[in-house]
């Protein structure tokens, strides 16, 4: 049997006999190519937006529109594709058959079937990894991925007013705690004054949550396919910082109408947004780091 | 099947779902409230936009036989304006929700998830003829009123009304 170098396997019918069922005969492409192939047409889905007249700007707003979380998980996805070792074996009928079912998919209009794509090949990739590490945690990254994408955020609508409440409560039982003349019903806070807000999806603490873990699992990944009971308390202590960090943006745009214009729409909402996003990439480095050090 | 072979497969699936965007970014995104409104224009009701409550832009209109303006205010499946309900739901008022083809007296959130989920199922094989958008409509009607209660609201959500409101925004 001739091996040609890097991905392409030479199978000649010393390997493939006639008795081997089709799905399980070598296809002369390495598993690795054809996931990478899957990642580029499932990426594609999600990125591209071909806009109408060809508009650089839209298409260019369309790319930025995205966290780049969003695009650290994909670097992780195709990066540990690439280093995985049980994908450089050939890809089988049944992984040429999967791969390309879930492109075809893609071609379907729904706006939800990229997600639906993505969670369907990291289940396969999961269930086919003979125990690779990296093809494991690439399958880890792209769950994750999705469930930023569309579980995540299908759930929260699910459960929205309910999580709403406990936003609200938290906010005014705070806010009680240190401001006079303070009381909440449902999702409304009022403050002294008069002042109310109410707090909607797009305010929600757990809106960025599933995006947060999205960075810790991309990162953890990234530095090593297992996974530390460490790990777990570095995830929680993720969740509870973007809680804790909403909470003081809602608190303070309950303070008064200036606070809620500058922390709502003005340069505030920048702040919150940057302070968010350094403060999950530096708990999710310093559990990396700390992990690097004690094993 | 050789790497080759293969290799022009991918990039042919590639390639089609690029296609398939290109379309798609024609399509824009559906827009119940004008759905609703030419609904309520079909049967000659003479809809009005309403943004004077709290809940947002809504559609008011007089309905024969009923004493007092209908408001009809679509809103996500999630129902996050429920505390607000009380700027509509005046003395005399009752409150109906409305999602594809069924309507609860109370907030069924669970039970509107599950109409949906039904009816997305269904649509992913191409079946139903609803676009599975997550919005509801919140009705707020003087109680007694029976002309509302008798109107059919599910083609809001039909994939001709949808797509005629995109096509006239």
């Amino acid at each position: 049997m001739a091996i040609e170098p890097h991905d392409t396997v030479v199978c000649d019918s010393r390997t493939a006999t006639s008795k081997s069922p089709v799905f399980h005969r070598a296809a002369q492409m390495s598993r690795r190519e054809l996931l990478v192939w899957l990642a580029c047409v499932l990426l594609a889905n999600q990125v591209v937006r071909l806009p109408a007249a060809f508009a650089v700007e839209e298409l260019y707003a369309h790319v930025a529109s995205r966290s780049v979380f969003y695009y650290l998980g994909w670097y992780a996805v195709f990066r540990l594709l690439l280093d995985a070792g049980a994908a450089r074996r050939p890809a089988t009928g049944l992984d040429v058959a999967v791969a390309a079912s879930i492109c075809l998919m893609n071609v379907l209009p729904a706006a939800s079937i990229s997600w639906i794509g993505i969670t369907a090949a990291a289940i396969y990739v999961l269930a086919t990894s003979n125990g690779d590490g990296k093809m494991r945690a690439a399958a880890a990254v792209m769950l994750a991925l999705s469930f930023n994408g569309l579980w995540g955020p299908k759930l929260f609508g699910v459960f929205a007013y309910y999580l709403l409440r406990a936003d609200a409560a938290l906010v005014g039982w705070t806010l009680a705690a240190s401001q006079p003349d303070v009381n909440w019903h449902e999702t409304i806070i009022t403050a002294a004054g008069g002042h109310s807000i109410m707090v909607y999806g797009p305010c929600s603490s757990f809106h960025n949550i599933s995006l947060g873990l999205l960075c810790w699992v991309s990162l953890t990944k990234l530095a090593r396919s297992t996974w530390l009971r460490s790990d777990l308390a570095v995830g929680l202590a993720v969740c509870a910082s973007v809680v804790a960090l909403n909470t003081v943006r809602l608190y303070l745009m309950a303070l008064s109408p200036n606070n809620f214009a500058y922390w709502h729409d003005g340069f505030g909402q920048h702040l919150f947004a940057w302070g968010m996003m350094l403060t999950v990439l530096g708990i999710s480095l310093a559990g990396v780091f700390r992990a690097g050090r004690t094993t | 099947m050789s790497a080759l072979g293969l290799r022009l497969l991918f990039a042919c699936l590639l390639l089609a779902t690029l296609a398939s965007k290109m379309h798609a970014s024609y399509a824009g995104q559906a827009d119940v409230g004008a759905a609703l409104v030419s609904l309520l224009a079909d049967k000659q009701l003479a809809p009005q936009l309403d943004r004077s409550t709290q809940l947002g832009a809504s559609v008011r209109f007089e309905a024969p036989g009923c004493h007092g303006t209908v408001h009809v205010m679509p809103t996500s499946l999630s129902l996050e304006v429920t505390p607000l309900f009380s700027d509509v739901a005046k003395a005399g008022y009752a409150l109906r929700f409305v999602y594809l083809d069924r309507t609860w007296r109370t907030e069924e959130r669970m039970a509107m998830w599950g109409e949906w989920l039904k009816w997305k199922a269904l649509s992913l094989w191409g079946l139903g003829p609803y676009v599975t958008v997550p919005t509801a409509l919140i009705v707020a009607a003087p109680a007694g009123c029976r002309f509302v209660e008798d109107i059919d609201w599910r083609p809001v959500w039909h994939e001709s009304r949808l797509s005629a409101a995109r096509v006239r925004n």
